[in-house]
């Protein structure tokens, strides 16, 4: 569906590369995640892929085509949409008319009325684009990519300004069109978007691939482990505690413990805890995020650049 | 070229252009309350083809420049280039979009002439066609040649009325003083803007200016402009990059 290799690009009186070396695939019906700081470099991954900029080296195919030759380009832009902050519609037409002529660049679009209905704005559809609100226009972006049914559709932060409602149902409608065969590449700021969309995640620190893998696979790449909470009243000795687990002491009063071995790790504390008759208050055990792994790998990244 | 993709684009030209008031105003009726004025207070032939002339150049080149850095900047541009819409279907609805605009405004312009001003029916009506045809698609490139040199939106109106303006007073003096010396009317005859007032008002009016000299002139700028074009114009805005 998409395949990057080496792909390597340079501005003009910028010192470093903003692309160095990056290789990435979506598969057909794939949602792929693109995750990673400012000046990471998604954008300018999307823009190669659209045909927007030219990489200094290195391959882009999309759907077989070459979207750095002006030939292939055309029938290239068939066949993906582009849903993008960077992109605006006029501002005189209505809504309505904006996927209406959207749809007369197409050979086999959608219908206008269906569109509207996917993305909710059927009710705004007859007014003009400078009075619809920021989120329905951000909606608009996605309506127009949609119609023409696109094979791929290049998603860069779609849902940036959505309140969480919005937001819920934007993942709601993208799963849908995922489950019909589509395939996303998905550049976004919230973890918990990439968590529920994307099957893997490729996190870009400085140009490079920092981490790939599904959302839940990148802690235990890194070794994240889990992590263990609890209130412990502090008139307790804890020294009676495995060393491993009295490490979790970070306070008086409070435990926190990141740990490989979360089964015999709670049967220690939680039997240490029976023993004395110690509610412990608040206990969390959480399987770490995709934000920790997220935080871990461009942590990791900025590091490097520096 | 795809005819609907041409349709579709032409239609939404005429759209926005309409619906744009304060566009509107400055490109459509701002040369018709000129023409009036010039009717009835006796500016004679030459002012009437120079309000004709000047309609196609405010429409074509002065709404137009603008509205490509506002698009431009408003992202509108990149949002067009990233559907199958090419270069030249765009540039090709632009051209077709203003003409129509600027038959409206020739047609008025004769009527008001021939009606108010004691002007005579076109005498070369063909020629006149050919001049608003050339003329328009003309000054269409000059617009994206000279928006291809605007850094942003911000900056477009100080660039395309200095340019406007230094046209218009060129061609008014070019074209009105016939006691300049030979060398400054040939010289003036080079500019698009005196060419095509000097051949307008020959088709109009009937005079000995060489129609396809003017024609010639018109298409050259146009083919600079042109190639100006696909070197330099830019679809996104300066400052996209992340």
């Amino acid at each position: 569906m998409l395949d990057v290799h080496a792909l390597v690009k340079q501005y003009p009186g910028s010192a470093r590369r903003a692309l160095d070396g990056v290789s990435l695939r979506v598969a057909r019906g794939e949602v792929l995640g693109l995750l990673g700081p400012n000046g990471a470099g998604k954008t300018t991954l999307i823009e190669t892929v659209t045909g927007f900029r030219a990489a200094d080296s290195g391959t882009v195919r999309v759907l077989g085509l070459d979207p750095a030759d002006p030939a292939q380009r055309q029938s290239l832009r068939r066949r993906v949409g582009l849903v993008s902050q960077q992109v605006g519609h006029l501002r005189y037409l209505s809504v309505r008319e904006t996927l209406e002529y959207h749809a007369a660049l197409h050979d086999d679009p959608r219908s206008v009325d269906e569109v509207l209905a996917m993305v909710g704005l059927d009710e705004v559809a007859g007014q003009r684009v400078r009075r619809v609100s920021g989120g329905q226009q951000r909606r608009l972006d996605v309506a127009v990519a949609l119609m023409g049914r696109p094979e791929l559709l290049l998603l860069d932060e779609p849902t940036t300004g959505f309140d969480p409602g919005a937001r819920r149902k934007a993942w709601d409608m993208i799963a849908g069109l995922v489950d019909e065969g589509l395939s996303v590449l998905l550049t976004t700021h919230y973890m918990e978007e990439a968590a529920r969309l994307c099957e893997r995640v490729v996190v870009l620190g400085g140009g490079r691939v920092r981490g790939e893998g599904a959302p839940d696979e990148l802690a235990r790449q890194l070794h994240l482990g889990t992590m263990i909470r609890a209130r412990v009243p502090s008139r307790f000795d804890a020294g009676e505690l495995p060393e491993s687990i009295r490490l979790g002491l970070i306070e008086p009063g409070r435990f926190d413990l990141r740990t490989d071995e979360p089964t015999s790790a709670l049967a220690q504390l939680c039997s240490w805890a029976v023993d004395r008759g110690i509610e412990l208050d608040e206990l969390d055990v959480r399987a770490p995020s995709l934000e920790e792994s997220y935080l871990a790998l461009t942590g990791e990244a900025e590091a490097g650049v520096r | 070229m795809s005819l609907r993709m041409l349709r579709a684009q032409v239609l939404v030209e005429q759209r926005i252009f309409w619906r744009n008031l304060s566009t509107m105003f400055f490109t459509f009726v701002l040369p018709i309350v000129l023409l009036v004025i010039v009717a009835f207070g006796n500016g004679g032939d030459d002012m009437l083809a120079m309000v004709v002339a000047l309609g196609i150049v405010s429409t074509a080149f002065q709404g137009l420049t603008m509205q490509l850095a506002m698009h431009r900047d408003q992202g509108v541009l990149k949002g067009v280039m990233a559907t199958p819409m090419t270069p030249v279907t765009f540039i090709t609805a632009k051209v077709l979009s203003t003409l129509v605009v600027v038959a409206i405004e020739t047609t008025a312009a004769v009527v008001v002439g021939v009606a108010f001003a004691d002007a005579p029916m076109p005498k070369d009506p063909i020629a006149l066609v050919a001049l608003l045809v050339v003329g328009t698609a003309a000054f269409t490139a000059i617009a994206f040649a000279v928006a291809s040199v605007i850094p942003s939106a911000d900056a477009a109106p100080a660039i395309v009325n200095a340019v406007y303006l230094a046209m218009i007073l060129v061609a008014a003096v070019l074209a009105s003083v016939d006691e300049l010396p030979d060398v400054v009317q040939s010289l003036g005859a080079m500019l698009p803007l005196t060419g095509l007032i000097v051949s307008v008002r020959d088709a109009w009016m009937g005079g000995d200016h060489s129609m396809l000299g003017a024609l010639g002139v018109l298409v050259a700028w146009g083919g600079a402009a042109t190639w100006w074009t696909v070197r330099r114009f830019r679809w996104e805005p300066r400052e996209a990059l992340h």
